[in-house]
Order: structure tokens, then C-alpha cells, then sequence
């Protein structure tokens, strides 16, 4: 079940992911001003840092624009990075902060981010369709309409959870990092980071059962509390 | 067993589908789901909220996110004995095609920890921008209106129209003794010396007075504003000096403090 799926998926993650040792390396040679180096590092985790900011905020375009910033960033601070800890996590941390920092500011101003919204709902209609990757069969449109339907309703309860709670979801449910990695990221205790993935599961859970017709029969959600 | 039977919280039924139970707490769990449909259900139903969360594809990368090669000469300027490392086959293939033109060169020339301390920092930076340009977009607006008013002054005399009611300092400039020193450097603004302080209250206060006492005399001799000081508020030339510098600083401070919006995303 899904429990098993976890430790899999995570190690199926990281077979890309560059050994520990060569990592080790082409951080020291970044930290030297190596951008070479640096980008090898990008190519590896650009997925990673692009897929957790675009499940935080659903739009790809303003995705691919903190995605850039947050490499722009790291480079400049790749000298406050310390080894030991998690890189991923700290590439992730930047990441993260970018886009709750866009998210509060758009937040701040709903009625302008509303306008934006409405005026380019068309435009943005197919951009957010290719960032959905197709996983269905290319031979029936209806399994591929669900799918889509399915991940865009996904997509929306994400971001009608709270922002602490959408980021610790998006982190372990969907880049697959682990509790200590998301304490990391997100500068919470352990503790803290536990509550707020269950608490954000749950409401998750409620928003989905809502809209069972879309859930695919081995997904189906109970209501039953 | 008593404890067997008091249902897990939410929290405890996530963390075990992340294996993150102590054992004891897990082998307490197994001992109730057992017995309790209802916390069955309720850990299958997250069970399936993860699953569909891990189902999410991966989105489509709408483009490389590697940086500029060039920049190397900006970085290589902290630490200068870094040697030129080779660059691999597939990594020079990526950064030729897929490089994006960014300029990243002002990033990398402010000190770094953006993590912990950038946005505190440039917020407040972003305030005294804010406030300087404000300044300058009002200096700008200042300079323009005196200057347009020393526009619209010369226009009217030289149409040598009857009435001129709105030339307030025009008029006194005619009638009150002025120093015709053509080289008398910014009285106006300058310490306090006899004409100075003449010219001040003419700009304020009596050249208002003046006007209206004089305007049924309307002395229409517009006297020649060529020999008045350089900055005299009171003359026409004088009024558009100063609104021409001001104006000009004005634009200036307008376009050094303009909202830099790449930067200050990336900061806060």
C-alpha cells in the first residue's frame, strides 16, 4: 500500500540524484565560484525545486520565475551553506521561502491577484495543462480528462490548505523528503512538522471526499470520521 | 487491554503511515486497528489522501534553470585563486544550449545569507527607496510647476495682454528696488544678505500685498529679467531656473530610486 510506497518512491527519487561524495564536491567547487559546478547541482534538483513551488502555488509561469531566483540565490549563498546537513533541504528552504513570500504578498492584495487571475484565466488555462503531466494513456481522451480533472482538483485543495500545512504536504507527499529533512526546511521541530503534515492530510482528506466522482475506485475516500 | 480501546488521534494515524511511531506506540496501534473498524477506516482514508498526493506526476520543466557560465568572472573576482576547473562533455553541451540570459551580476555583488537575513533587510531598504523616490517624484512635479509658471509668465507679457492679474512677482519687481547685480550668486537660498532678505519677503508674503495694491495701477512696463541674480524667485528667469534644477533633480532621483521589481522579489 501506500505506506511501502514511500521508502521506494523516495529511493526511486534520488537514483538520478548525484552521489553523495560527487555532491560534496561540486558544492566546494560552487563555493569557489565554480558556476559550472553549480549548475551540475541545478540540473539535478531544478525537478525538485520547480515541482515543490509549483504545487505550492499552482502557476507554473510564476513557478519557473522563483525556481530561477531560488538557484540565482543559492549561488550567491552557496557560502553560508555548512555540509552536514541536507542540501536538497537547504535548496529547499530557499525555495520554499520565495514562494511563501510570494504567496503572502499576493495574499496581501487578493482583490488585484483576483483581477490577475480573471484576466488571464485563458491564458494560463493551457500553461497550467502542459505543467500537468499526462500520465494516462495517450488512446483515451476520457481517462486522460479525468486525470487531469482529477490532478487539478488535487492541485486546488493543496492550495486551500493553510501555507505551513500546504508546504510540510508538499515536501513529504509529494518530493517525498523526510521528517527531519522538512524540520529543516521549514526551521520547525519535529514535532511541529509531524502536526502539521496529519492536520493537512486531514483536511485534504475531507476536500477530496467532496468530490468522490472523481476519485479513481481504488482511491475512494470514506466520510467517516 | 484499557488502552487498546481509546481510538488513535489523526496525528498518530498519519505519523504511522510514515513509520514514524515508536515501536511501542506502533504495536499499540496494531493491537487496536484489530479491534476498531472505525480507526481502520479513518488510516485507510489518509492512507488514500497520501496515495493520490504520491500519484501527482512530476509537472513538466517548461525550461533549464542553469546559470550563465559568464558568471565565473564575477565569482571568481572573491575568490581569485580558483582555478578554471574543465568543464564536462554533457555540462558544456547543457550550459551552450540552455543557458538563459539572466543578469545575475548585482545578485552576486551584495553579500550573501539571503536565507536568514534578506528580508528584513531589504524591506527597510525598500522603505528608503520608497521614500526617495516619493521625494523626487515631488521635487520633479515642484520644478515643472515653476517652470511652467515662468513659461506662462513670459507668454502673457510678450502677448502684451492688458491685464495680467496672476504675475505676482513680476509686478513688485517693477516697482520694489532690485539689485541689478547680474553676478550675485543664489540669493534666494543664500545667507541672509540685505537684497536676500528683500527678495525673500517679496516671494512670500509682499508680493502678493504688492500685487493687489497694484493691480489698479497695473504698471505694464515689464521691466527686463536680464539682470536679475541667477536663482531670484522673483524674477521669471529666476523662477525657471529653479524649476529647471528642479525638475532635473527630480527626474534624476525618480530614475536612480526607481522599483528594481526582479531584485526585490528575489530579496524578500
Amino acid at each position: 500500500m501506500a505506506a511501502e510506497d514511500g521508502p521506494t518512491r523516495l529511493a526511486k527519487k534520488n537514483m538520478n540524484k548525484l552521489v553523495r561524495d560527487d555532491e560534496e564536491l561540486l558544492i566546494a567547487r560552487s563555493q569557489g565560484g565554480d558556476v559550472s559546478a553549480f549548475n551540475q547541482l541545478v540540473l539535478s534538483y531544478q525537478q525538485t525545486v520547480f515541482g515543490s513551488i509549483f504545487r505550492m502555488l499552482g502557476d507554473p509561469d510564476i513557478a519557473a520565475d522563483l525556481t530561477q531566483d531560488a538557484f540565482i540565490s543559492a549561488f550567491r549563498a552557496i557560502n553560508t551553506y555548512r555540509g552536514g546537513a541536507s542540501f536538497r533541504a537547504w535548496l529547499l528552504r530557499i525555495g520554499s521561502n520565495l514562494a511563501c513570500d510570494h504567496w503572502r504578498r499576493t495574499q496581501r492584495y487578493p482583490a488585484e491577484s483576483l483581477d490577475a487571475l480573471r484576466e488571464e484565466d485563458e491564458a494560463h488555462a493551457p500553461s497550467l495543462l502542459n505543467s500537468l503531466a499526462a500520465s494516462g494513456p495517450e488512446g483515451n481522451p476520457e481517462e486522460m480528462l479525468l486525470t487531469h480533472e482529477l490532478q487539478e482538483l488535487i492541485q486546488r485543495g493543496l492550495q486551500l490548505l493553510p501555507l505551513d500545512q500546504r508546504v510540510a504536504i508538499v515536501l513529504c507527499d509529494i518530493e517525498g523528503l523526510s521528517y527531519d529533512e522538512i524540520a529543516t526546511t521549514t526551521q520547525t521541530a519535529l514535532g511541529t512538522v509531524r502536526s502539521r503534515i496529519a492536520r493537512g492530510r486531514a483536511k485534504l482528506r475531507l476536500y477530496l471526499s467532496q468530490h468522490q466522482e472523481l476519485l479513481p475506485r481504488n482511491y475512494r475516500l470514506t466520510n467517516h470520521e | 487491554m484499557a488502552q487498546d480501546d481509546r481510538h488513535f488521534i489523526t496525528e498518530q494515524l498519519s505519523a504511522a503511515i510514515d513509520a514514524q511511531l515508536t515501536s511501542a506506540e506502533q504495536a499499540q496501534l496494531d493491537a487496536h486497528l484489530s479491534t476498531c473498524e472505525q480507526c481502520q477506516q479513518r488510516l485507510a482514508a489518509l492512507r488514500g489522501t497520501v496515495a493520490l498526493l504520491r500519484a501527482l506526476p512530476q509537472p513538466v520543466l517548461p525550461r533549464s534553470f542553469v546559470l550563465p557560465v559568464s558568471l565565473n568572472a564575477t565569482a571568481t573576482t572573491a575568490i581569485p585563486e580558483t582555478p578554471a576547473i574543465a568543464i564536462t562533455k554533457s555540462q558544456s553541451a547543457l550550459t551552450s544550449a540552455e543557458t538563459e540570459p539572466v543578469s545575475i551580476a548585482a545578485y552576486r555583488a551584495e553579500p550573501a545569507n539571503i536565507v536568514a537575513h534578506a528580508p528584513r533587510s531589504s524591506r527597510r531598504a525598500n522603505y528608503v527607496r520608497t521614500a526617495l523616490r516619493t521625494m523626487s517624484a515631488f521635487a520633479a512635479v515642484a520644478g515643472l510647476l515653476l517652470l511652467l509658471s515662468g513659461v506662462f509668465t513670459t507668454s502673457y507679457l510678450t502677448g502684451a495682454t492688458s491685464s495680467a492679474p496672476a504675475m505676482t512677482a513680476q509686478q513688485p519687481g517693477a516697482t520694489l528696488p532690485h539689485t541689478d547685480d547680474t553676478n550675485q550668486p543664489a540669493p534666494a537660498f543664500a545667507t541672509p544678505t540685505a537684497p536676500a532678505e528683500q527678495q525673500i519677503v517679496q516671494a512670500t508674503g509682499v508680493a502678493t500685498i504688492q500685487a493687489t495694491a497694484t493691480r489698479t495701477a497695473q504698471p505694464r512696463t515689464p521691466s527686463p529679467s536680464v539682470a536679475r541674480p541667477f536663482l531670484d524667485l522673483g524674477t521669471i528667469a529666476g523662477r525657471m531656473s529653479v524649476g529647471f534644477l528642479l525638475l532635473l533633480l527630480g527626474l534624476i532621483g525618480v530614475i536612480v530610486f526607481r522599483k528594481r521589481r526582479y531584485q526585490q522579489e528575489i530579496l524578500s
